[in-house]
């Protein structure tokens, strides 16, 4: 049985009236890539942002190698934020700055590294995800899946312990998406763990080792990727635009 | 009508506090780096130059033509400088400077901090294990404690120049009297007090463009409503605070 390096005990969240999670929990296992699926507002980046303390949630724990983390005052959340890193569906890119400027930004942060070793790990992973010579380009120079490449790129290039996804795919063409698919599937043999929030079920069940599905503030449902798509699970009903969340 | 007005500026003084107390501790444990100090030096202050000159400019030539015109029927012309120099050192200047500011540097800090909230850029920034206070906030406030100063010493310079220049052109005054009178009105206590104010004008302006800008909410149209109320409420602080920066003043150095 693999170490559980992420925990998640009864997470409740509301924005106002609005109860967004009631009750969730889930474990995330060393090594393992999680899918968590579901509609669109069911609060699935809402979890992702928890798990930084992007976002503050009402009740439940968060445990992170053996720590209750949900308490954790802003400094603290720091120490974390190096360990676990956040892709922005967007890619929240900084837009004053150059690719290259975007990527040395968490390696001039967390590492001691001369400008020279940067500027060469930078060119060397841009030639990696097929972004080359694209370092003096401004955000607004590049199309949505190029920015969203770059902003992977950003938030695992100080190599985090865990990567959360948020929809890495959304809105992009087959060629990306595969691009994307391919990236994760990279890092998941480099032993990188993970959580991929999306509503694109294909990279979903290629890429994730389990799959969770949210329902009304609820994981209502969990299965392996193969037994979903012979079952007549939930998550089956869901890929098939047959229910409804 | 007049409670939510109260409850909302309540709010927001809080916020400042908040802003200005979450900046003076994380000062203490993370610096900004001196590189991002000084490009907001240039963005904030260096850039803000032209426009503070023209203003210095014309309304040190429009104060000095009123005050010539209206004292010279009482045949109190040679007045002019003296009175003039007082104006724009103890109040003309830093008021005038702070409030140009307000409007460019405070309208302009909300309005980019606020579009990096919208896009998640200062989610980014936290999610990257690094502060917004130390990348963003901080530098900005630095930036514009140092450069309200020396944009005011600009302001008063320029300002006196064109007062010299119009009290010899206009009101017939020679060059000499006219430096003569400046140099001998402004005494130090003057100077520091011109030169003490833009202290606190900074924080007038830095403050509410960062709480501004940090609170945005509802996208684009919020962007809009923080840059407006970082302008107003900055301005209102700046005559607030003005007054009670010279009552202070005179209590301690009450002429006597």
């Amino acid at each position: 049985m693999k170490k559980i390096l992420l925990e998640v005990k009864n997470l409740k969240k509301t924005f106002g009236a609005k109860t967004v999670h009631q009750d969730i929990s889930f474990k995330l296992h060393k090594g393992e890539c999680l899918g968590l699926l579901g509609g669109s507002g069911t609060g699935k980046s809402v979890i992702l942002r928890a798990l930084i303390g992007l976002e503050k949630i009402d009740s439940g724990q968060i445990i992170y190698n053996d720590n209750e983390i949900q308490t954790y005052n802003e400094d603290q959340w720091l120490n974390i934020r190096e360990k676990i890193s956040y892709v922005f569906q967007n890619g929240a890119l900084f837009d004053s700055l150059t690719v290259r400027e975007n990527l040395a930004y968490p390696l001039r942060e967390h590492f001691k590294l001369s400008e020279a070793e940067i500027s060469t790990k930078i060119t060397k992973l841009l030639g990696e995800i097929g972004l080359e010579n694209t370092e003096e380009l401004f955000p607004s120079e590049l199309s949505g899946g190029m920015q969203k490449r770059v902003g992977l790129l950003r938030s695992i290039i100080f190599s985090p312990e865990i990567i959360l996804f948020d929809e890495p795919t959304a809105g992009l063409d087959p060629f990306n998406t595969l691009n994307i698919q391919k990236t994760i599937l990279k890092m998941k043999a480099l032993g990188f763990t993970s959580i991929f929030v999306s509503h694109d079920m294909p990279t979903a069940l290629s890429v994730c080792d389990r799959i969770l599905l949210i329902k009304n503030g609820r994981i209502v449902e969990e299965a392996l990727p193969d037994d979903i798509e012979s079952s007549n699970s939930n998550l089956r009903k869901f890929m098939d635009g047959t229910l409804k969340l | 009508m007049v409670i939510p007005i109260f409850k909302t500026s309540l709010e927001t003084m809080g916020g400042l506090a908040e802003v200005f107390m979450s900046s003076i501790r994380e000062l203490r444990l993370r610096r900004p780096s001196t590189k991002d100090i000084y490009t907001q030096i240039y963005n904030l202050g260096i850039a803000s130059i032209p426009l503070i000159a023209i203003t210095a400019l014309s309304s040190g030539f429009v104060m000095t033509l009123q005050f010539g015109l209206g004292l010279e029927k009482y045949g109190g012309k040679p007045y002019v400088p003296k009175v003039m120099s007082l104006a724009i050192f103890l109040e003309l200047s830093p008021v005038f400077t702070a409030l140009m500011c307000a409007a460019r540097v405070g309208a302009g800090m909300a309005s980019e901090i606020g579009s990096m909230k919208v896009t998640q850029q200062i989610d980014a920034i936290r999610a990257l294990g690094t502060s917004p206070y130390q990348k963003i906030y901080l530098p900005r406030i630095i930036a514009c404690l140092i450069s309200f100063p020396i944009l005011t010493l600009i302001t008063s310079f320029l300002a006196l120049v064109a007062t010299a220049i119009v009290a010899n052109a206009e009101l017939g005054l020679p060059w000499l009297f006219t430096y003569q009178k400046i140099v001998t009105t402004i005494t130090p206590w003057e100077f520091i007090s011109g030169l003490v104010k833009p202290f606190g004008f900074a924080l007038c302006v830095a403050l509410p463009a960062c709480y501004f800008g940090m609170n945005v909410t509802e996208g684009t149209k919020g962007v809009g409503r923080a840059t407006t109320m970082s302008v107003v409420t900055a301005s209102i602080l700046i005559f607030i605070s003005d007054y009670f920066m010279t009552k202070i003043y005179w209590l301690i150095y009450p002429y006597a």
